[in-house]
């Protein structure tokens, strides 16, 4: 007998209809030229309103604001289309990022309203599939202006042009794809083989990344080209959401915990950054993340004395992250040392003979194939002595704490992992143990790297395959979400997540920053202001005081605040989490302006300059090993407003002249008063003592390169202040 | 996931949220002191003051928990930390307090809030704000613009909450709204209005304390004092809710005695024009029950009188109000409709009204907005979407039989149809939108060009203002705008005149708008100027080719005859099809 449609089936399946109707209406008659930013988004939107609107109609638990909610948000979502189509017409050309956000902002309130009707469906034996369905829709809707503001960046274009070998010439040999200009298909800058790559002995050019994801892309991208291989991305990313809510959900139903914080750490995982920002892009963490995820159930649920499928679907997934990516196997080995501590004495041998063969498989066929066993641009990559302790406590505190490339500055919900790592501390949760056997080994070569954040990515790049491990970290704290001192961490936290993430998507370019210390988000805020902001954040780049002071006041202070404050004060908790955000904004610009200054950066936007560049350059290898600074030319200027901590002050100025043999000269002044002249030389950074001067309230910090008898350029490091 | 269900609005809001008001004032106070353009300062504090009194308004009004004033406060907060300084800016951060107070009203029980007094005060001062952002200019703390800020709001407010006890909240609500709208904002005649009528209810309210009605007779002397005319048909307004029976005849007689002391000064169209946006404001007075239209009819005929007497539209806020007032118990859906009409209408209104468009009339600009630039096509509208709309949702409940459609129906359907409209108005025809930083035309570089593929052009708008350009005659040519086709040929002109097309930039600043034959056009945009005592305005300028031509280079050219520090400052140049 055919299954028939209920009524609420048949109005969805006649809406989605009728919406995939109206966007060929909207392709072909939307009045927006075809390279506009908000076309592709336009011409989807009637589907992703009637499959959000499905969304709801079969949710188990009605909205109880329905009507209010739907009327309001209709209205708003009118406002900004009509914005989006006529802003050119009522002369708001500045209003792109303003109706981008508002539309991100409009789709985060749809989501935050539909998923606790969905709450009741997480009592199910199966997770619901609208739980891979909701963020699919939220990963599509804004895959479309993300990839139009974004073109594809980093390892993404070798990924895609590998898929585009694969799907066109049957081969992954790279070179008649770079000489063709194939990578025209899916960008306009042009690319060139990766150092590292591997070559043939009749030419060819491999790429260092493995074949896998390509793989599982090419038919995607053989049926939509580079829009198809960005919707598989968020198709394996909304299926990570889906799995790691039913991990959540297991945890919960272990401890007895309720399923509303199974939800809230979905929500967080799903709808957040990084996942978020990875949503649509084409990297190897999020299948990774995927895979782990999955591996991790099926480790749990192991028996001593497994089927022979069990196993082998066991293995298969063990051996997928090699295939991703051969430093993944430092994952895999963990997770497969914890299956044989579950697995009885024959299965143990089955499993780690199966790994050890799959091992040997991909070893022999990079040699074969590449000539390089491991794949791998130099065995130092390997070397995790190489690194000091104070390298790993930079790059573990950086994938953590740093303003460029960290968790918790690019999505501060995710600072809730102190808390509830304490509470998992104190109650000796078993898995706590899994997550450090898992992650340690991986954590031990990526971090110590120089390039610890991942190279040119968003946030949190490498430490990504284990989020779904911190998702579930954060269930047993969301437990205790109606304390009144965490529900206003929460609102705080949550709140400024919100925030960025808008950000975030309106302007995608903002979440990759360049390895010199620098973020673009507080460039943007010290030119504004005309201060240092930027030094009020930690930087593992560019070490500061606040790049200590924060990871220790968050572990003392972010605990105290979850666990305090009366039963009284719940109702208001959520307002006082808001207010407590724009305090710390408030706050802020008076520190950077107000507080002594102490070193000048002369590369970041709060210094005016006048001619000069930025040293070394942007895209020289491995950037943190150089200390960044600005090449002053004759008659180039550089000034620095200085909040004086004193009245007199003692500079040391850290500069080197650019070419050897030239005499070069900097004149430093206070304003318009000159102070010192400086003969600098070429070689190793010179440390200049000045002072000591006074310095009068309010005058300005000017390096000006001397006149025509001194024609050498002057790079500058850093000036640094002694206040008397 | 905690549920977010609104509790009933409260007249003893928790102190944390005006804890978070004062938070997100010194966030944008913070930034106003630190930033670096002294422009973007003085327009920031500007900014902090209309984003902390609004947060005080949605702090007041809003239910449990109050999500809507957390969130408010920090997109603005935020807007106003990343948005570049300016008209943009402006408008960014006034479309998400207008938005936070509406949502705060709808969520508190929209019309429902009228019967509190301390939540009607509090909303009536938050669109006083949006409506009135020039009362946020320096000086601040005189008497005149205290009054102008909290006395008249707050006395409207509260004299609404009287106007609902009597009345119902929902009739409070239609009278209050439409009042609001008229001037627009709380400005004396539009306050003593509904604050009279207030006083004429309190009268009537035997079971009230003497010494209130003592207060309320009182109050009823005022008006007249004010404007001796129009005060006396507010008082007549009032005294009609007092008097019941034939003697209450009287006092439209007296309403006619008024214009043998005044003689009228509207006649005819005009007269009937003004007159009839009682009607477009509230439709649903036309369809008022048996019981309220005595009311309605005093209503229409005391505005009838004031229209007659002359002024702004403001004057027919009493009796527009006490009409409004009749439509107590009107049928559901027509009264689902008004609600919704009248809501779009205000909030169109407030958005044109606030900063940065600061439109002079902002209820005709709405009105225009929505394609029903005609005062007989908004009436046939509204009497349509209202009327006609809530009779024919009630007939299909009574006379249904497999499906009665539910009268609260007819509140998305008058947006929807709204919304049609505004589609259908906006121009989205844009051939070519050329944004570029302002440019400024001075004797040395006179001439600003753009090449374009070759297109046909009928019409263009250009956004200018001139820098010491106050002493130009009226009609002076400031510049010549000329598209010419791919090889260069002329193809089209258009003049740039001064006081018609273009003004001085400072237009608004007391000695220049003061200064004996200068002239403006109506601004386009506003933006606080440098030292942050006015507003800065910048003027579009319209034009429509006879038939349209083919070209592809247009340029802007400033007139050679100038004197030498005559500036012309482009912000925008657009040609249409």
């Amino acid at each position: 007998m055919r299954p028939r449609l209920t009524r609420a089936g048949r109005t969805s399946a006649v809406e989605l209809a009728g919406a995939a109707g109206l966007a060929w209406a909207f392709h072909l008659a939307l009045p927006l030229a075809a390279e506009d930013p908000f076309r592709p988004s336009l011409v989807i939107l009637p589907a992703v309103v009637a499959a959000l609107r499905a969304l709801g109609r079969h949710a188990p638990r009605r909205q109880p604001t329905r009507g209010v909610d739907g009327l309001g948000e209709a209205a708003a979502l009118l406002v900004l289309v009509l914005l989006a189509v006529s802003r050119h017409s009522l002369g708001l050309a500045a209003a792109d990022w303003f109706v981008a956000g508002g539309l991100v902002l409009l789709l985060a309130h749809r989501v935050v309203r539909l998923l606790p009707c969905w709450l009741p469906a997480l009592a199910r034996e199966r997770v619901s599939a609208a739980f891979f369905l909701l963020p699919l829709v939220v990963y599509l809707a804004l895959l479309p202006w993300q990839g139009a503001e974004r073109p594809p960046d980093g390892d993404e274009p070798f990924y895609l042009l590998l898929t585009h070998s694969l799907t066109h010439d049957f081969d992954a040999d790279l070179a008649d794809n770079y000489a063709g200009g194939d990578w025209r298909a899916f960008m306009e800058r042009p690319i060139e083989p990766q150092p590292g790559d591997p070559r043939g002995p009749r030419g060819e050019v491999y790429s260092r990344h493995n074949l896998l994801l390509p793989l599982v892309l090419a038919p995607a991208y053989l049926a939509g080209g580079r829009w198809g291989a960005m919707a598989m991305m968020a198709v394996l990313t909304a299926a990570l959401a889906w799995q790691v809510l039913a991990l959540a959900r297991l945890e919960v139903a272990r401890r007895r915990g309720s399923a509303g914080a199974a939800l809230l750490a979905y929500a967080v995982f799903a709808f957040g950054p990084p996942l978020l920002l990875f949503s649509y892009q084409v990297w190897i963490e999020v299948p990774a993340a995927l895979v782990v995820a999955v591996l991790l159930a099926r480790v749990r649920d192991l028996p001593r004395e497994p089927r022979a499928r069990e196993l082998l679907v066991l293995l298969a997934l063990l051996a997928l992250l090699p295939l991703l990516k051969l430093r993944l196997g430092l994952v895999a080995l963990p997770l497969a040392a914890l299956a044989v501590y579950r697995l009885g004495p024959a299965a143990r041998v089955k499993v780690a003979g199966g790994l050890a063969a799959v091992f040997a498989a991909v070893l022999v066929h990079n040699q074969v194939r590449y000539g390089n066993l491991l794949k791998i641009h130099s065995w130092s990559e390997l070397d995790v002595t190489a690194g000091s302790t104070g390298d790993v406590a930079r790059g573990g505190l950086g994938v953590f704490y740093d303003s460029a490339f960290g968790l918790f500055p690019s999505a501060p919900i995710w600072a809730l992992l102190i808390p509830a790592g304490w509470l998992l501390l104190r109650r000796r949760v078993r898995w706590l143990g899994e997550l450090g056997i898992v992650s340690v080994p991986y954590l031990a070569l990526v971090v110590p790297r120089v390039e610890w954040y991942g190279g040119w990515s968003p946030p949190f790049r490498y430490p990504l395959v284990f989020l779904p491990l911190l998702a579930l970290v954060l269930v047993p704290l969301f437990e205790h979400r109606r304390r009144p001192g965490l529900r206003a961490l929460i609102a705080a936290l949550g709140a400024l997540t919100v925030v960025l993430t808008a950000i975030w998507v309106v302007e995608p370019g903002w979440t990759y920053n360049f390895a010199d210390g620098r973020t673009r988000l507080l460039d943007q805020a010290g030119a504004r202001l005309g201060g240092d902001v930027a030094r009020l954040f930690p930087s593992m780049v560019r070490p500061r005081t606040a790049t200590w002071v924060w990871p220790l006041l968050s572990l003392l202070l972010i605990p105290l605040a979850a666990w305090r404050g009366r039963a009284r004060w719940r109702r208001a908790a959520g307002v006082w989490g808001f207010a407590a955000v724009l305090a710390a904004a408030a706050v802020v610009p008076l520190l950077a302006r107000h507080a002594p200054t102490r070193v000048v950066e002369l590369e970041d936007a709060w210094v005016a300059k006048e001619r000069g560049r930025a040293f070394p350059d942007d895209w020289v290898r491995q950037r943190t090993r150089f200390a960044s600074g600005w090449v002053i030319p004759p008659r180039g200027r550089a000034e620095a407003p200085i909040a004086a901590g004193g009245a007199t002050a003692r500079l040391r100025l850290v500069a080197r002249a650019v070419k050897p043999g030239v005499r070069s000269r900097l004149v430093v002044a206070a304003g318009a008063a000159p102070l010192a002249r400086v003969d600098v030389r070429a070689g190793p950074w010179q440390e200049i003592e000045l002072g000591p001067f006074p310095w009068p309230e309010g005058e300005a910090l000017v390096l000006r390169g001397a006149g025509p008898s001194f024609p050498g350029r002057v790079a500058v490091d850093r000036v640094e202040w002694t206040w008397e | 996931m905690t549920r977010t269900v609104a509790q009933p609005p409260t007249d003893r809001p928790e102190p944390s949220r005006f804890v978070l008001v004062l938070a997100a004032f010194a966030a944008v106070q913070a930034f106003a002191r630190t930033v670096a353009e002294p422009v973007g300062a003085d327009e920031s504090a500007f900014l902090s003051l209309l984003v902390g009194g609004v947060l005080a308004a949605i702090a007041a009004v809003a239910p449990r928990p109050a999500w809507e004033l957390g969130w408010t406060a920090l997109l603005a907060v935020a807007a106003i930390w990343i948005v570049g300084y300016g008209p943009h800016r402006g408008a960014v951060v006034t479309v998400v307090l207008a938005a936070g107070l509406a949502v705060a009203a709808a969520r508190a029980g929209g019309a429902e809030l009228m019967s509190s007094p301390g939540a009607a005060a509090a909303l009536a001062l938050g669109f006083q704000l949006l409506l009135r952002c020039d009362l946020l200019l320096p000086p601040l703390l005189d008497l005149r613009t205290l009054v102008s800020v909290l006395a008249l709001p707050v006395a409207a407010g509260i004299a609404l909450s009287v106007l609902a006890g009597r009345f119902g909240a929902p009739a409070a609500w239609a009278a209050g709204v439409a009042a609001v709208v008229l001037a627009p904002g709380w400005n004396v005649t539009v306050t003593l209005a509904v604050v009279s009528l207030a006083a004429g209810a309190a009268l009537a309210d035997r079971g009230l304390a003497k010494p209130l009605r003592a207060l309320a007779a009182a109050a009823l002397a005022v008006p007249p004092l004010w404007d001796p005319a129009l005060g006396t048909l507010f008082v007549i307004a009032a005294l009609t809710l007092l008097v019941e029976g034939r003697a209450s005849w009287l006092l439209t007689a007296a309403g006619v005695a008024v214009l043998v002391f005044v003689p009228p000064a509207r006649f005819g169209r005009e007269l009937l024009e003004l007159w009839a946006l009682g009607p477009v404001l509230a439709p649903a007075v036309l369809a008022a029950p048996a019981a309220g239209r005595v009311l309605v009819l005093r209503g229409a005929f005391l505005s009838l009188v004031a229209a007659m007497l002359g002024g702004g539209a403001e004057v027919l806020a009493s009796g527009l109000a006490l009409a409004a007032l009749g439509t107590r118990g009107v049928a559901e859906g027509v009264a689902s409709a008004q609600r919704a009409w009248e809501g779009a209408l205000a909030l169109a209104v407030t958005a044109l009204a606030a900063y940065p468009w600061l439109r002079e009339e902002p209820l005709a600009a709405a009105l225009e907005l929505f394609g029903l630039g005609s005062r007989w096509a908004a009436l046939a509208a509204a009497v349509g979407l209202v009327v006609a709309l809530g009779w024919g949702l009630e007939a299909g409940r009574r006379r249904g039989r497999s499906w009665r459609p539910p009268p609260a129906l007819a509140a998305p359907l008058v947006c929807a149809a709204l919304a049609l409209a505004l589609a259908r108005a906006v121009p989205v025809s844009v051939l070519v939108p050329i944004s570029f930083d302002p440019v400024i035309l001075t004797g040395e570089r006179a001439v600003w060009f753009h090449r374009f593929a070759a297109r046909e052009i009928a019409g263009g708008i250009v956004d200018c203002n001139l820098i010491h350009g106050t002493d130009l005659p009226v009609g002076t040519r400031v510049a010549s705008l000329r598209l010419r086709d791919a090889e260069g040929a002329l193809v089209g002109t258009w003049e740039l005149l001064a006081g018609l097309d273009t003004a001085e930039w400072a237009a608004a600043r007391p000695d220049v708008a003061g200064r004996r034959g200068f002239r403006a056009p109506d601004p386009w945009l506003a933006q606080i100027a440098p030292g942050g005592m006015f507003f800065a305005q910048r003027f579009r300028s319209r034009f429509e080719l006879g038939e349209p031509v083919t070209a592809a280079q247009v340029a802007v050219r400033r007139d050679g005859e100038l004197p030498a520090d005559v500036e012309l400052v482009i912000y925008r140049v657009e040609l249409r099809e």
